[in-house]
């Protein structure tokens, strides 16, 4: 048998067996990819977004073929805490391995960051997670839906709130739409994050000339 | 889902295809330029290797009934050959029915004298009346929908469809699947595009790749 060791990365407080991550987004739960490929053969994997409370997503269409990939606009539809924890969990807990699993949160507003941040804290050693992404590109629906990621006081208040909350090592995934980055990152260091991933979605439309509207539902 | 090995120049993400019939081990696919998707598939020449995952998803259900009835309309005849086949195997005294609509006599796909026999009974449509029926499969269903022992299955256009399960319903007919059609970046449940609504939420929406593309009627919400 051929060690993985070799190939071992440290990122903040956490050793991956290997330097290949799923991203959030692209990698569902990480069940579903069971029938490709051994899950365990990863370094690690970050969940979809999850909320405490289920989420139904955006109306059709929700994915667009462009010139140059695809863009989405899902909605962050997830099936909520509860449930990952009771239906995904168990599936993947069986065929995770010596594969890092990070839990990848949100919430509508930056109370409900901490709120989640809480829910993870408890059932860390339950659903063995070895730390947490923190998606702040959402839309704070108590504040006219701007962009939590993109508004530096929201971005801070949502971080601390998940700092406080939990000992796990915290990663924040940065919204791109910002005009610069970098005050962003240096907030969730002060804030007491572990560090940051790059990136959330960028924002996109395509325009459906002949019907003259965008063709995504949103 | 079907994709080039070779990035496309024009495609990114795969298509989602149904299953177009199995013989002698070999898979066929009924392929139609819709899009500039489909328009790529169809400029490929023979020999191009291809990436297929699959099957995915729930496909029809084939419980025993006397009468076995397929609404087709355009490229939604795609399913058909191959249930059919399955059919005639499983269930060799029910009676195959299969009632297909085109807009004109240029858009109907010809089948070959073996894929015609799967069929006891084969009306063709046409919007215009240059080929079979003049009309609609739904108009041309009317006296039809009420039958007993008869189990439905269609596919097609969504109006076509809303117009067949309208009528389903109408007569009180239950268990009718229809085979929907959505756009697809993965085909296993990751990308969460491929929603239909649910009649009885929650989940608000169900997933057509991983819940679907076949759905008893009755579940969504239409």
């Amino acid at each position: 048998m051929v060690s993985n060791e070799p190939l071992a990365v440290t990122c903040g407080r956490i050793t991956f067996q290997n330097p290949v991550l799923a991203a959030s987004g692209t990698f569902g739960y990480g069940s579903e990819f069971e029938r490709f490929f051994p899950l365990e053969s990863l370094g690690g994997f970050v969940t979809k977004t999850l909320f405490v409370e289920p989420r139904d997503g955006n109306p059709a269409p929700r994915v667009a073929e462009t010139s140059a990939g695809m863009i989405n606009s899902i909605g962050l539809a997830n099936v909520g805490w509860e449930a990952f924890v009771k239906e995904k969990v168990p599936d993947l807990k069986a065929i995770v391995g010596a594969a890092k699993m990070l839990v990848n949160i949100a919430g509508n507003a930056p109370d409900e960051y901490r709120a989640i941040a809480a829910r993870v804290e408890s059932d860390r050693e339950g659903i063995g997670c070895a730390g947490i992404e923190v998606n702040v590109s959402c839309p704070n629906v108590k504040e006219g839906g701007t962009n939590i990621g993109c508004d530096r006081d929201q971005f801070r208040a949502a971080v601390r709130g998940v700092r406080e909350e939990t000992s796990l090592p915290v990663f924040v995934k940065l919204s791109p739409n910002v005009t610069d980055v970098v005050p962003f990152a240096g907030c969730a260091l002060d804030e007491g994050a572990d560090g940051v991933s790059l990136i959330n979605t960028l924002y996109g439309m395509q325009i459906d000339v002949e019907k003259r509207r965008p063709v995504l539902g949103t | 889902m079907l994709s080039t090995v070779a990035p496309s120049p024009v495609a990114y993400l795969g298509r989602p295809f149904s299953i177009g019939d199995v013989r002698d081990g070999e898979w066929f696919f009924m392929l139609r330029a819709l899009g500039r998707g489909t328009a790529w598939l169809r400029t490929l020449e023979s020999g191009t290797m291809m990436r297929l995952v699959g099957p995915l998803g729930v496909g029809f259900a084939r419980d025993e009934s006397q009468v076995h009835r397929m609404i087709a309309g355009g490229i939604g005849l795609a399913p058909f050959l191959f249930l059919a086949r399955r059919l005639r195997a499983e269930q060799p005294q029910a009676r195959i029915e299969l009632y297909y609509g085109e807009r004109d006599a240029r858009s109907h796909v010809e089948l070959t004298a073996d894929e015609e026999s799967l069929f006891d009974i084969l009306e063709r449509f046409t919007d215009d009346g240059s080929l079979g029926i003049a009309g609609s499969v739904v108009d041309g269903l009317e006296n039809r929908w009420a039958e007993p022992e008869v189990a439905w299955y269609g596919c097609g256009p969504q109006p076509m469809l809303r117009t067949a399960a309208a009528k389903l319903e109408e007569h009180d007919v239950e268990g009718a699947q229809f085979a929907f059609e959505e756009r697809m970046a993965c085909g296993f449940g990751v990308c969460q595009a491929c929603i239909a609504p649910n009649r009885n939420p929650p989940p608000r929406y169900r997933l057509l790749c991983t819940q679907g593309p076949v759905v008893e009627i009755g579940k969504l919400a239409w």
